[in-house]
């Protein structure tokens, strides 16, 4: 049992500790083998544990060791990369880049020997990196070399190159190169789709608009770069530009707004990829906004988080500059001078080695003021001294290149300006097409409604030619049935007619009695068809007497009750009117007889001034008249209708279901 | 009695022959036949003959025309139509025109002789088909030819003791119609304008007035 416990326990502390032990081992391999090749596959794991660690110290020194035994061992490719990787931390966190450049000169050498074109830039890239901290130039010249070596595809790299290379023309106020390399960078950048360093593209312009004075253009653009890096939820970057944007309103002298920024940028400090750099540069701003307003309290509790933060990051010059002008502000304000000075003297001392010319300048301004307050007017002149002839220097340098700068801008602008006067003319002859394609679009339509007027108006006349000639037709088919029912009727007259009488007076002559009959019938059939065809009487008594007579049949014949006032019409009409005059009341009566059921007419004929009046009314049943002008098969007054416009006359029918019918006709003279 | 003198028209010339042929026969005097209107009209103005036998339809004028035109010129000679048509309105006709005589054709052989002796002695003959046609039944109702049948059928009913409004209610006209068709009857009897003149009329010819 108790064996079993030391078990457990030993198995708990070697697992806590085998991290370290490995890192041990791999230690203690490197320090104890003869053989090179296994001390370098040792060294090449304690790396990888130191690097995990973020155990830079142990990182560089065993990096160190490694490049000298892979040089050893003609491995130039491993030792290319253990360089690279290992410079930048020399550079930035051991803070030497004198020992970089060294470290990666040592590659350089066998530079012949690389296939790749990446390890061969990469190499001139990072010596770049570590030249700018002290010789501008000559990182200019190694990123120069970088952009050559790198091959066509290797966008991401040559973006690189192009916004270091941009950052260090800014930085030496080649403000035009600059902002070439800027713009090269951010077109590579796109091509690699790689949004994020696109960002770091941008802001470097941004920088730019802010150091030329374009304050305002700068605030404004930093404002856009802002909106578009939240919506890239790109957090880590947040804090930073926040930052930036709050000094620039500091330059405005916009204190407010330059506090809301910091406290924007304070809340996301945290997701930053530098936090203690981040919370060292809000908390030192905050501190000497409370200073300006005097509020020494606040500053002071600021000053103090900034210190807690601070020796996290000691080699970081940059966040101690920071650092000390908000140190130096609290001082003055409250009336530490001694103490003011000294944070002022190693601030310059801190500057030194940064290039911030402009930090430089306003440092020895305020030293200057500080020791005018201590009342050493000698060191006061000094630093004023520095101050004017460091500013007058970096001014006149600065003040060509920005001139270049405005007019690169300035054709830039005149550029976009004609570039949006080309845009202006082309929607001017955007606009004059469709003008024209709206003209043909409306000729079109006029076209088309033309067409269909002409297709309606045409198909109009077809109709009313249509219906005129339909009623042509009707009228001509009556005008021949009259002509064809007289032919017939005076050819049954004069032909069988006459035979039959002949014969009939033969019968007679020879007393043959039952053939008379016969022949008698037969002649009264002639007769009556005869006379049924054709009213006979028409030519030979006139109209008058044929309606009379015609009336006089109808009221013997039938039952109806007929009162008649029919004045003398003779001599009005001609023989064609005068059938159809006839027709109209012989089919009125006709009508009356077969449908109406009435007991009682009533017909008028009477001659008015310009028309002949004739008016037919029965006490019968009647009808809906409008349900049955509509329906052909009432051929009897489809043929009144037909009849009385063949007269030029008009009809009026009044008829209501057991009301009778009235039948109106007016034919003009 | 035979010597009186005929002319005769048709523009049917075997008709015409038969016609001529069966007077002939009978002994009467043909001065001269006609084989349309106007020559036939041409021949009365010329020998002005007693009796005219005349077709209706003919070219040139009608026997009617010839007729109309005798009238107007006050010649004496008597027209007989002789027509193949049968209408009341002929007779009507014929009547205005002064025309003695309405023969059809198909009974001429048989009633032209009487036809003639009656025109001669100043009486108008009539086809007995004709008076069939027009219900008349004997020569003693003959005024009643002049009534249109509904004004006879009013007639009957005054005669059976109707009132105006029985008579209209009966026939399905207004009482203003009935007592229109009275004032017309009044006027073709000849009767004096007097109340109850229809009436009392009407009650002594009651056996003639029921048809």
């Amino acid at each position: 049992m108790s064996k079993f416990l030391f078990v457990v326990i030993f198995l708990i502390i070697s697992l806590s500790t085998w991290a370290q032990n490995d890192f041990d081992h791999y230690k203690q391999i490197v320090e104890t083998t003869n053989d090179k090749h296994l001390k370098l596959a040792a060294l090449d794991s304690v790396l990888g544990i130191t690097w995990k660690e973020r155990n830079f110290n142990d990182f560089i020194d065993y990096s160190l060791i490694y490049v000298d035994l892979a040089e050893s061992l003609g491995e130039y490719d491993q030792m290319a990369k253990k360089v690279m990787n290992a410079s930048h931390h020399i550079t930035t966190f051991r803070n030497d880049p004198q020992l970089a450049v060294q470290l990666i000169d040592k590659a350089i050498v066998y530079e012949s020997k690389f296939k790749d074109s990446l390890l061969r830039g990469g190499l001139y890239l990072r010596r770049g990196r570590a030249y700018v901290r002290f010789d501008t130039q000559k990182a200019i010249n190694d990123y120069d070399k970088a952009l050559e070596v790198f091959d066509e595809q290797d966008d991401a790299y040559k973006a690189d190159a192009y916004l270091f290379r941009g950052q260090a023309y800014s930085n030496q106020g080649l403000f035009v190169q600059a902002s070439d390399d800027y713009k090269k960078a951010y077109d590579y950048y796109e091509k690699a789709n790689i949004p994020e360093y696109m960002l770091h593209a941008r802001s470097g312009e941004i920088i730019m608009y802010s150091k030329n004075g374009f304050i305002e253009k700068g605030i404004e653009q930093r404002e856009a770069l802002i909106q578009d890096i939240k919506k890239l939820n790109l957090y880590q970057y947040l804090s930073i530009h926040l930052y930036n944007q709050s000094i620039d309103y500091k330059k405005l002298n916009n204190d407010k707004k330059r506090y809301e920024l910091l406290i924007e940028a304070l809340t996301f400090a945290d997701s930053s990829n530098n936090p203690t750099f981040s919370y060292t540069a809000i908390y030192s701003s905050l501190s000497e906004h409370f200073s300006l307003n005097n509020n020494l309290e606040n500053a002071r509790k600021f000053l103090s988080k900034t210190e807690e933060y601070l020796p996290k990051i000691p080699n970081d010059r940059y966040a101690n500059s920071i650092y000390l002008m908000a140190a130096i502000k609290y001082h003055i304000k409250s009336n530490n001078l001694i103490l003011a000075k000294e944070k002022a003297v190693e601030r310059l001392e801190v500057l030194e080695n940064l290039g911030l010319d402009e930090e430089t300048i306003n440092t020895h301004q305020i030293l200057s003021e500080i020791y005018l307050k201590l009342g050493d007017k000698e060191m006061a002149f000094n630093h004023l001294n520095l101050h004017t002839t460091l500013k007058d220097s970096i001014f006149n340098q600065s003040k060509t290149n920005a001139l270049i700068y405005y007019q690169t801008l300035y054709e830039t602008e005149r550029k976009q300006k004609e570039l949006s006067e080309n845009r202006s003319s082309i929607a001017l002859l955007e606009e004059k097409n469709s003008s024209l394609r709206r003209q043909y679009v409306f000729g079109g339509i006029t076209v088309t409604l033309g067409f269909v007027l002409l297709f309606l108006y045409k198909n109009q006349r077809d109709l009313k030619l249509k219906k005129e000639l339909n009623e042509k037709y009707t009228q001509d088919l009556l005008i021949a049935q009259e002509d064809e029912r007289k032919r017939v009727s005076k050819d049954l007259h004069d032909g069988i007619g006459q035979s039959l009488l002949l014969i009939k007076n033969k019968v007679v002559l020879n007393k043959d009695d039952s053939t008379k009959s016969l022949v008698e019938n037969a002649i009264e059939e002639v007769r009556s068809i005869s006379r049924a065809l054709h009213p006979f009487q028409l030519q030979e008594l006139g109209i008058t007497k044929a309606i009379q007579n015609i009336i006089y049949q109808i009221d013997e014949s039938s039952e109806l009750f007929i009162t008649s006032e029919i004045e003398n019409i003779d001599g009005l009409f001609n023989l064609q009117q005068e059938v159809n005059i006839f027709r109209i009341v012989q089919e009125s009566f006709n009508n009356i007889l077969k449908h109406s059921e009435a007991t009682g007419v009533k017909i008028e004929i009477r001659k008015m001034e310009k028309h002949l009046h004739l008016l037919i009314k029965d006490n019968g049943k009647g009808f809906d008249f409008s349900e049955k002008s509509n329906d052909f098969k009432s051929i009897g007054l489809k043929t009144l209708k037909e009849r009385t416009r063949l007269l030029k006359g008009t009809i009026k029918i009044e008829s209501q279901t057991k009301k009778g019918t009235t039948l109106e006709f007016k034919i003009p003279l | 009695m035979k010597s009186k003198t005929i002319i005769t028209a048709d523009d049917h010339p075997i008709l015409l022959k038969g016609l001529n042929d069966f007077l002939l026969e009978k002994g009467y005097t043909i001065i001269e036949s006609a084989s349309n209107g106007k020559k036939a009209f041409e021949l009365i103005e010329k020998h002005h003959p007693d009796i005219a036998i005349l077709d209706i339809q003919m070219p040139g004028l009608s026997g009617l025309e010839i007729a109309k035109l005798c009238n107007n010129q006050k010649i004496k000679t008597k027209i007989i139509i002789i027509t193949f048509h049968k209408e009341a309105s002929l007779y009507f006709e014929a009547k205005e025109l002064n025309i003695y005589g309405y023969l059809l054709k198909d009974f001429a052989i048989e009633e032209i002789e009487n036809c003639i002796s009656s025109v001669l002695e100043n009486r108008p003959y009539f086809s007995k088909k004709i008076k069939d046609l027009l219900q008349l039944k004997s020569d003693s109702n003959q005024f009643l030819i002049d009534l249109t049948p509904s004004e006879r059928k009013i007639l009957k009913l005054i005669a059976s003791d109707k009132t105006n409004k029985e008579i209209a209610d009966l026939l399905f006209i207004s009482p203003r119609t009935v007592e229109k068709h009275r004032s017309n009857i009044i006027q073709k009897l000849n009767l004096e304008p007097k109340t109850n003149a229809l009436l009392i009329w009407a009650k002594e010819n009651q056996e003639h007035i029921k048809l």
